[in-house]
């Protein structure tokens, strides 16, 4: 049977989970140092550093990346079906980023807001003050702003922002999300806990984009970055308003 | 996280890696191994929510590992597969630093070990962790760990008894 102690590493030295933190940059500058320092003084922490890192190498030289491989008679079917659905789900982020991103382009730059379609609507609270904004809305710094949305049916929802300096952000959904969130159908349904409003001055445009399909958020803030505006495309509409921050 | 298509690929080149050398350890077959890589990074994208930043990112996946290593062998096909598949003697992936007879032995309880003592023996037995380690990933108490570690050696015991009758 099992032996009830089988830990075999000798103490002070390094665990695989420690490797792994430390090639992952997750161990503070500490823990960090530490294990560096005792990888120099040490030979059997130094040959597992090295092992594992051998390791690792040969595991990327057969499944170097989540792209399509040219297949291989010794693969097994099952590597197949995940190079087919790994590039089925960022097929299917990337192309419906791509249909919101690419395919948009208004001679005026502007953007347009589809009579009885979905639409963005926000809220201003001002110390303990909460009032309803509207397009031109003068704001503060440190003023906080909630979105509201309406739309008659599930859409899967991204809310950008284009600050006076040209800076995109994204304000929904929240940080950590990589994709859209769906979203109703709803009436004045209230996004997250809305967002504090930095000191950058001047005009700053907010984007809500309603898509059928969900959308990559961070290549549409990046899209927003490069092309200063979004505009509407097939299987998405763009609501968007304005406001002005002043101090 | 965020999800498009060059950092999912940074992400992979980044923890694939280890994702993989785990499941091989505990599974000690290299297709399955590959498979379980396949299902923990998929859901990881189908799903990233799951991944709410509680933890780095390291602990999740060997937590994601276990799991999804441990359904395998629990599915008893999978098992009687795995079993056969690895005969004592035979010689093994030097990767997965477990002789023959003990992965064998080790697997045959895992299948029937119930949660969370099969998280917790993978985490002590074939991870070589300490309680700190192991108490990171299940995101309990140190003492936690302790109390889980007595009764798994509890049920070892009750196991043994069972064979030797």
């Amino acid at each position: 049977m099992l032996s009830t102690n089988p830990v075999e590493r000798p103490p002070g030295c390094v665990s695989d989970l420690a490797f792994d933190e430390w090639h992952a940059d997750e161990l503070d500058a500490h823990a960090a140092s530490e294990l560096e320092g005792h990888i120099e003084t040490c030979a059997r922490c130094s040959d597992r550093k090295r092992e594992l890192e051998e390791g690792a190498r040969a595991f990327l030289e057969s499944f170097p990346t989540l792209s399509p491989r040219t297949e291989e008679p010794s693969r097994r079917r099952g590597a197949h079906r995940f190079d087919a659905r790994v590039m089925a789900v960022v097929a299917s982020l990337t192309a419906a980023a791509a249909v919101v991103l690419f395919a948009v382009r208004h001679e005026d730059g502007g953007v347009t807001r589809s009579k009885g379609g979905p639409h963005i609507g926000f809220y201003v609270k001002r110390g303990e003050r909460v009032f309803e904004g509207g397009p031109g809305e003068k704001v503060r710094e440190g003023d906080r702003l909630r979105f509201v949305v309406t739309t008659t049916e599930a859409r899967h929802l991204v809310v950008l922002s284009l600050d006076a300096k040209h800076v995109a952000s994204i304000y929904y959904p929240a940080m950590s999300a990589s994709t859209s969130e769906s979203v109703g159908p709803a009436r004045n349904y209230a996004l997250g806990s809305g967002v504090e409003l930095d000191d950058t001055l001047g005009e700053e445009t907010v984007y809500a984009l309603f898509c059928d399909q969900p959308v990559v958020v961070e290549t549409a803030r990046a899209r927003l970055q490069k092309e200063r505006t979004l505009g509407e495309s097939p299987g998405c509409v763009v609501d968007s308003f304005t406001i002005v921050k002043e101090r | 996280m965020t999800g498009d298509a060059n950092t999912l690929d940074a992400l992979y080149r980044r923890h694939a890696p280890s994702v993989f050398r785990r499941a091989l350890r505990i599974l000690g077959n290299p297709a399955d191994a590959h498979e379980v890589v396949q299902d923990v990074f998929l859901s990881l994208f189908e799903r990233p929510e799951q991944y709410q930043a509680k933890s780095a990112l390291t602990t999740f996946l060997y937590s994601a590992t276990t799991h999804a290593a441990l359904n395998r062998i629990r599915n008893q096909k999978n098992r009687l597969r795995l079993l056969s598949d690895q005969l004592p003697g035979e010689p093994m992936d030097r990767s997965t630093h477990t002789n023959p007879e003990r992965l064998l032995e080790l697997q045959g309880l895992l299948g029937r070990l119930p949660e969370p003592l099969g998280a917790v023996a993978v985490h002590y037995y074939l991870d070589e962790l300490s309680h700190d380690e192991i108490a990171r990933i299940l995101g309990c108490s140190r003492r936690h760990v302790g109390h889980l570690l007595e009764r798994l050696t509890a049920w070892v015991r009750a196991e043994e008894k069972e064979e030797s009758c």
